[in-house]
C-alpha cells in the first residue's frame, strides 16, 4: 500500500500546480492591490471588494442563482422519472436508451448553444414548418437551453442509484402491506437520495458560472455572474475585481454545498 | 516485440515532425475575426518559408488582454487607433523601424487616413491597415425601416418607441459613441452629464440584440431590422453576397457626424521576431498583396494605389466605401485613461439591467 502511494504523488503535483496555486493567486489578486502584468510590491486591501455594491453584479449573481435554482428543479422534475423509467426498465433496448441520453453531451456544448440560438431566431429552419419562435433574448430560452445541457447531468447519478438498488426492499416493503406510493416515498426515493444530491450539484454549479450559454441565448441582453467575470478577465483586464467577484461565487457555492450534503446523511453521493 | 517497433514509430514521427517544425521561423499574430485573408497569409508563408500563428479576438479590449497576459509572444497585433496610444503609453510596443519596410517608399497612404495618425505620438509605433467608421447596417426588405433611418439617421436606431428590432455593438466605446453622437456630443468627452444622458439613451433604445460579428449575419437573416456595425461589415458581406449571386437585401448609413477609427500594425513588447514582425507588415505594403487581402476582407484600404484599384478595376465604387468623404465630420477615439475606459465598460452593463 505504502509503495502505490508514491504512484500518487504526479497527481498531487498536478493538482497544487492547477488547481491549489490558482486558488492562492486569486486570493492574493482578491485580498491586495497587487497588479498581475507588472508583478512589485502591494499592499493588502479591501477596497476592491467595494465592486460587490453595483447594481450590475448584484443583479449578475442574483441572475445567477435564479437560473440555477429554476433549472435544477426542472432537471430534478424531467429527470428524476426518466432516470426512475429507465432504472426500472425491463427492455432489451434499455443500453441503447441510455446511450441515446450520452449522446449529445458527446457533442461539443458550444456547437449545441449555436444551435439553440439558430432555432430561437424568428427567421429559423423552423419556419419550414410554420413555426417562428422568438425567444432570443427571453428567459425562457436561456432556462430551455440550460436544461438541454445539464439534463443528463442530472439523470445518470439518479439512473444508476436506482439501477443498483437492492430490489428485496421494494418486495418487503410491498410484502408488507404498503402501497406502490407509499414504497416509493418511504424507501425508494430515500434510498436514491444520493444520487439525487449528486445530480443537483453536476446541474446547478455549472448553471450557475455559466457564461456563454446565456450570452448567446439572452443575445447578450442578460449578464449573469460568469459574464461579469469574462469582462474583467478578458475586456477591462481589471483582474483585482475579477477575483473578487470568483472569490465570492466560490464561498456562495461552496455554501450551497455544503448544505446540500446535509441532506445527504448516508453520504452516497457520488463526487 | 511488435510493440517496441509501434512505440520507436512513433517516436520516430513525433520527431520528425519537431524536426519539420523547428526548421522554420513562427510568427505570432494577433487580429480581428475575419480581417486578413487567409490566402495572403498562405502566400506570405510560401514566400519566407515561416509559419503563422494566428489568434483571432473580437475587440480592442481583448486584444489588450492578450499583449498584457503575454501567454502567446505576439509580434504583430492589430489594434485601433486610441487602443494604440493605450498601448503605448504602457510601454507595450516597440516603435516600427522604417528602414525595415522597403516597400513603405513606394506607396502613399491616402491623405484623409495620414492625417488621423500622422501628428499623433503613437505615430511612430504603427504602420496602418485598413479604416471606417461606424454606423448602421440595416435590412431593406421593409420600407419603412428605410424610411426612419433617412429620416432620422442614428435616432432610428435609439428610438424607445420604435418597433424595428434592433441590434447594438457590444463594445462600450462604440455603443456610447453612437449614443453622445446622436445627442451631439464629441465621442471622447469625460462630462458625467453627457455620459449619463448617453447612458439613458442606451437604456431606453431596449435593444434586442448586443453582439459583434454576429450582429450583421442577423440583419442579413432579417432577425433584425438594423444594427450599429462597422463600415467595412457592410462591404464584407456585400461582396459575399455579389460572389454568391444572392440578393442584396441590405444596405449601410453612414450618418453626417460619425467616428472614423484607424487599424493598424503594431509591434508589441511581446514579440520575439521583431524582424520578422516588419517583414509581414511589409508584406502587407505591397500594392497586390493589400488588393488581394482588401478584396477579401471588404474594409477600406489605406494605401492610394490600392484604394485606386479597388474602386477604378474592381468595383468598390460604393459611394460609402470612402468613410470620410469631404463636407462630413468625423472624430477619433482617444485613449483617456484606464478609469474611463471602466466607466465606459461598466455603462454598458448597466443599460442591460432589467
Amino acid at each position: 500500500m505504502k509503495k502505490l502511494r508514491a504512484l500518487s504523488f504526479p497527481y498531487v503535483m498536478w493538482m497544487s500546480l492547477t488547481i491549489v496555486l490558482p486558488m492562492a493567486l486569486i486570493l492574493l489578486v482578491a485580498f491586495s492591490d497587487l497588479n498581475i502584468f507588472r508583478l512589485g510590491s502591494f499592499t493588502f486591501t479591501l477596497e476592491g471588494f467595494s465592486v460587490l455594491r453595483s447594481p450590475v453584479i448584484t443583479t449578475a449573481i442574483r441572475n445567477s442563482f435564479r437560473f440555477a435554482f429554476i433549472v435544477t428543479a426542472l432537471c430534478f422534475l424531467i429527470g428524476y422519472p426518466v432516470a426512475y423509467l429507465l432504472a426500472r426498465s425491463t427492455s432489451r433496448h434499455k443500453t441503447l436508451f441510455v446511450t441515446f441520453l450520452i449522446l449529445p453531451v458527446w457533442s461539443n456544448m458550444l456547437l449545441r448553444i449555436v444551435a439553440w440560438e439558430r432555432l430561437f431566431f424568428p427567421n429559423s429552419i423552423l419556419n419550414m414548418f410554420g413555426i417562428s419562435l422568438n425567444l432570443i433574448g427571453t428567459d425562457l430560452a436561456i432556462i430551455i437551453g440550460m436544461i438541454s445541457m445539464y439534463l443528463p447531468f442530472m439523470i445518470f447519478p439518479i439512473y444508476s442509484v436506482l439501477d443498483k438498488m437492492d430490489q428485496a426492499l421494494i418486495e418487503a416493503a410491498i410484502d408488507l402491506g404498503a402501497s406502490r406510493v407509499k414504497t416509493f416515498f418511504k424507501v425508494t426515493l430515500p434510498l436514491s437520495f444520493g444520487g439525487v444530491v449528486s445530480g443537483v450539484i453536476m446541474t446547478m454549479l455549472p448553471a450557475m458560472t455559466a457564461f456563454a450559454l446565456p450570452a448567446r441565448l439572452s443575445g447578450g441582453r442578460t449578464l449573469l455572474i460568469g459574464n461579469i467575470i469574462e469582462d474583467y478577465f478578458m475586456r477591462t483586464a481589471n483582474f483585482n475585481a475579477g477575483s473578487i467577484v470568483s472569490l465570492v461565487m466560490m464561498v456562495l457555492m461552496i455554501v450551497l454545498y455544503l448544505w446540500i450534503l446535509r441532506f445527504d446523511k448516508e453520504g452516497e453521493t457520488l463526487i | 516485440m511488435k510493440k517496441l517497433v509501434l512505440a520507436l514509430l512513433v517516436l520516430l514521427f513525433t520527431f520528425s515532425l519537431a524536426a519539420c517544425r523547428s526548421e522554420q521561423e513562427v510568427l505570432y499574430v494577433l487580429n480581428w475575426g475575419e480581417y486578413m485573408d487567409e490566402d495572403v497569409l498562405a502566400l506570405f508563408e510560401e514566400t519566407h518559408n515561416v509559419r503563422v500563428v494566428y489568434t483571432e479576438v473580437g475587440s480592442n479590449e481583448a486584444m489588450e488582454v492578450q499583449i498584457r497576459l503575454n501567454t502567446t509572444p505576439f509580434d504583430v497585433a492589430i489594434p485601433s487607433d486610441y487602443m494604440i496610444d493605450k498601448l503605448r503609453q504602457s510601454n507595450l510596443l516597440h516603435p516600427i523601424d522604417h528602414s525595415l519596410l522597403p516597400n513603405l517608399a513606394s506607396v502613399n497612404f491616402i491623405d484623409r487616413a495620414r492625417l488621423i495618425f500622422e501628428d499623433e505620438p503613437w505615430a511612430d509605433y504603427m504602420i496602418p491597415y485598413f479604416w471606417g467608421t461606424i454606423g448602421i447596417l440595416y435590412n431593406t426588405s421593409n420600407p419603412a425601416v428605410i424610411e426612419a433611418i433617412e429620416a432620422e439617421g442614428f435616432g432610428a436606431l435609439f428610438n424607445p418607441n420604435s418597433t424595428f428590432r434592433r441590434g447594438m455593438y457590444d463594445s462600450p466605446r462604440d455603443a456610447i459613441a453612437a449614443a453622445l453622437l446622436h445627442l451631439g456630443y464629441n465621442v471622447n468627452t469625460t462630462s458625467e452629464s453627457e455620459l449619463a444622458e448617453a447612458e439613458a439613451l442606451l437604456r431606453n433604445a431596449n435593444f434586442d440584440l448586443f453582439g459583434e460579428d454576429n450582429l450583421k449575419r442577423e440583419v442579413i437573416a432579417g432577425n433584425l431590422d438594423m444594427a450599429l456595425v462597422y463600415s467595412g461589415d457592410y462591404f464584407d458581406e456585400l461582396f459575399a453576397a455579389e460572389e454568391d449571386e444572392r440578393e442584396v437585401t441590405f444596405n449601410f448609413y453612414a450618418p453626417q457626424t460619425t467616428n472614423v477609427w484607424i487599424d493598424g500594425f503594431v509591434i508589441p513588447t511581446t514579440a520575439q521576431n521583431i524582424e520578422l514582425a516588419h517583414t509581414f507588415i511589409n508584406f502587407f505594403l505591397d500594392v497586390d498583396n493589400q488588393v488581394a487581402n482588401s478584396e477579401w476582407v471588404g474594409y477600406t484600404p489605406v494605401i492610394q494605389e490600392v484604394f485606386d484599384i479597388m474602386v477604378n478595376d474592381l468595383g468598390f465604387d460604393d459611394p460609402v466605401y470612402f468613410p470620410y468623404p469631404e463636407g462630413t465630420t468625423r472624430y477619433v477615439f482617444r485613449f483617456i485613461s484606464q478609469q474611463h475606459d471602466q466607466k465606459l465598460s461598466d455603462i454598458l452593463n448597466r443599460v442591460r439591467l432589467p
